[in-house]
């Protein structure tokens, strides 16, 4: 074997070795957080022991939220629709969520509540045959109006003129 | 966790299982398959067959998504399997067969088994504990779920109509309908979360699944060592955007593509194995949008590079003739989930809509090659997260690349193929994405793991070759041998693809994998 090539064994034997070493602690660097986030759901499930369904909703979305929901189902019929506005500032995710918990009911998004208020009332695109409205605001409970609740609403928000 | 709610939960698991179970006795290639891998594709088969059906019989037939059809359709191959494997253990009990030793498991494999178990534990924790939180799985699948559970048809007046605010209604519903099937089996409320455990059991399939495939490939130690790099990356198990504890439909789709994947390739030939295989590449073609390409190109590739990696014309037509009665079995449930996803949406209002909105062909060219290096950066980042993959893929390539000989053999080509094919798509999406970091960030994890179980067999085979490399004494060299420490714990016959067991052996071995790489 010349010594060039002696040199490339060489070579390749440390690269695999250094290959597999790292292997080796890459899987020591991923079990820390492996540890804590299996550690943390069992820890979780543990203290949610006895508590039903509903409890975990009330938990995880809070009280005053779940209250609202079930009071707009109360309130729409299953198979009814409803017109569903954005009460957020900017794009934000909570009318898809609203959208989510009413499910069946049907939606009809109107658009976000900042920019209707902007908006000339012409503009308003309100379907005429739906009786509820429902403002998702993110980070609180959904509100359910009727379509003069939501038109006094807006008037109030543009103030006069 | 109240306990009778926990168990609703769990029966929502064996609502699959326990068809799955009787298909995998019905079809030899499966059934003669280690209790755990069994296991897992008995649930992929499970969930195939009953949601497959049900939506199947719901938009043409207009039957509706209540227990007693899904009960119907999940009860014949229960009640198939449970009558044919009785007299199949009858049988043998009477003929005495001789039973096989247990096989003792490499310490790697050992570890694997226990942190899946303890990752795939935690995951059921949430699971059985939790409301659904995700993003797509609140946006997307379980609103439509809903939908179509308050119809009990997946021609659901809201998909159809066009006038109600309905997000992506085009995607395929075979994960919904299979949420339809346990919450009104287990006569949940509408709010209960009872069908989450459903979505977590891909977790330890997908584990079984890269078990089995990288065992096959790469020998036990290999496999063990690949199984459990996969059970502690963070991603397919924690992900509230895609994981096991979600209620995304891409770890389904993985398992799907990939379990049907390795079973054509693995299996010489075998019809029961390809009607198997047909069935979960035709659940992915059903289960998300990517799939109707996937499970196509899988059946492509299977097809198609066995064949382009024989040499000679004479073995050509024998491979050809070996696999053609597999491959038309594979390709008929595949037809006809096609034919079932295209008359469906048929029907649905405002198709693609949310697709064309967010992309624009036009950007196509150059955008292939111009945005690529941003592309390149913000996959980069996105695959280098500690949060979602740990440092996996710091490590992988340089494993790959310290290992490449094991990535030439010939089962590595098809796997590569089929990892490319996701992540082709991923590409391309972002490419003519109108803001390509938005694709990039919110979907090439989820890509990633489509392409996951081909990808990680690829990972174990280079794992294995650099370790045979290393474990190589200086007397095995003399003789020019290569004692595999992780390739000789195989533990089945054949699994080594006729690896030399005896120096005669060894020639013809490496003289067959001269020739393949030669094609």
């Amino acid at each position: 074997m010349t010594s060039v090539r002696r040199v490339q064994v060489a070579a390749c034997a440390f690269f695999r070795r250094l290959a597999l070493a790292a292997f080796l602690l890459s899987l020591l660097a991923d079990l820390p957080l492996t540890a804590v986030r299996t550690l943390a759901r069992v820890g979780r499930a543990m203290l949610a022991l006895g508590e039903d369904a509903r409890g975990a909703r009330v938990r995880l979305l809070g009280a005053a939220t779940v209250a609202a929901l079930d009071s707009i189902r109360q309130a729409i019929p299953a198979d009814g629709e409803y017109l569903l506005i954005d009460g957020g500032e900017e794009l934000q995710a909570e009318a898809y969520w609203v959208r989510f918990e009413l499910a069946p009911r049907r939606a009809v998004f109107v658009g976000r509540l900042s920019e209707m208020e902007r908006a000339p009332r012409s503009a308003w695109n309100l379907p005429p045959a739906t009786r509820w409205v429902v403002v998702a605001y993110p980070g609180g409970p959904s509100r359910l109006l009727s379509r003069q609740e939501l038109v006094e609403l807006l008037e109030a928000k543009r103030g006069p003129g | 966790m109240v306990p009778g709610e926990a168990l609703r939960g769990l029966a929502g698991v064996a609502l699959f299982a326990a068809p799955g179970s009787g298909l995998t006795e019905l079809l030899p290639a499966l059934r003669q398959l280690p209790p755990g891998r069994r296991l897992a594709y008995a649930y992929l088969l499970g969930v195939a067959w009953t949601a497959g059906w049900l939506y199947a019989l719901s938009h043409w037939l207009a039957i509706p998504l209540r227990s007693l059809a899904i009960l119907s359709v999940a009860a014949i191959p229960t009640l198939a399997g449970a009558a044919f494997g009785w007299r199949r253990r009858h049988r043998e009990r009477r003929a005495a067969l001789p039973l096989r030793p247990p096989a003792t498991a490499p310490p790697a494999a050992r570890l694997a088994l226990i942190v899946g178990a303890a990752v795939t534990a935690a995951v059921f924790c949430e699971a059985l504990t939790a409301p659904l939180l995700d993003w797509d799985g609140r946006q997307t699948w379980s609103t439509q779920a809903r939908y179509v559970r308050a119809e009990g048809s997946v021609d659901a007046s809201v998909l159809t109509a066009g006038k109600w605010w309905v997000t992506c209604p085009w995607y395929p519903l075979l994960m919904p309908v299979a949420q339809v099937a346990v919450l009104e089996v287990t006569r949940a409320e509408v709010d209960h979360h009872a069908f989450r455990p459903m979505y977590s059991a891909f977790l330890p399939v997908w584990l079984l699944l890269l078990w089995g495939g990288a065992s096959r490939y790469a020998g036990q130690e290999a496999a063990g060592w690949t199984t459990l790099a996969a059970a502690m990356l963070s991603f397919p198990a924690f992900a509230h955007a895609g994981g096991a504890s979600s209620a995304y439909s891409d770890l389904p789709l993985a398992c799907f593509v990939g379990g049907g994947a390795l079973l054509l390739l693995g299996n010489r030939g075998r019809p029961s194995a390809g009607l198997a295989a047909g069935i979960l590449l035709a659940a992915g073609v059903l289960t998300k949008a990517e799939g109707e390409i996937l499970g196509p190109f899988a059946l492509f590739v299977a097809a198609v590079v066995p064949l382009l990696s024989t040499p000679s014309a004479a073995r050509r037509g024998e491979t050809w003739r070996r696999r053609r009665t597999m491959l038309a079995l594979a390709s008929l449930p595949v037809v006809f989930a096609l034919a079932l996803l295209h008359s469906w949406r048929a029907g649905i209002a405002g198709r693609f809509e949310s697709f064309t909105r967010l992309t624009s062909w036009s950007l196509l060219w150059p955008g292939i090659l111009t945005r690529l290096p941003r592309l390149v950066h913000d996959v980069g980042a996105e695959m280098l997260s500690y949060k979602n993959w740990g440092v996996f893929w710091c490590v992988a390539p340089f494993v790959v690349a310290a290992g490449w000989r094991g990535a030439r053999r010939r089962p590595a080509r098809a796997l590569l193929l089929l990892a490319g094919a996701p992540l082709g798509i991923g590409w391309l999406y972002a490419t003519i994405a109108v803001d390509p970091y938005y694709i990039v960030f919110t979907t090439w994890d989820r890509f990633l793991l489509q392409a996951s179980l081909p990808l990680l067999v690829v990972f174990a085979m280079a794992l294995r070759d650099l370790a045979r490399h290393l474990k190589r004494t200086p007397r095995s060299k003399r003789e020019g041998a290569s004692p595999s420490a992780l390739g000789n714990r195989s533990g089945r016959a054949g699994e080594g693809r006729g690896r030399a067991r005896s120096p005669a052996g060894r020639a013809s071995g490496r003289g067959r994998a001269r020739r393949w790489d030669r094609s």
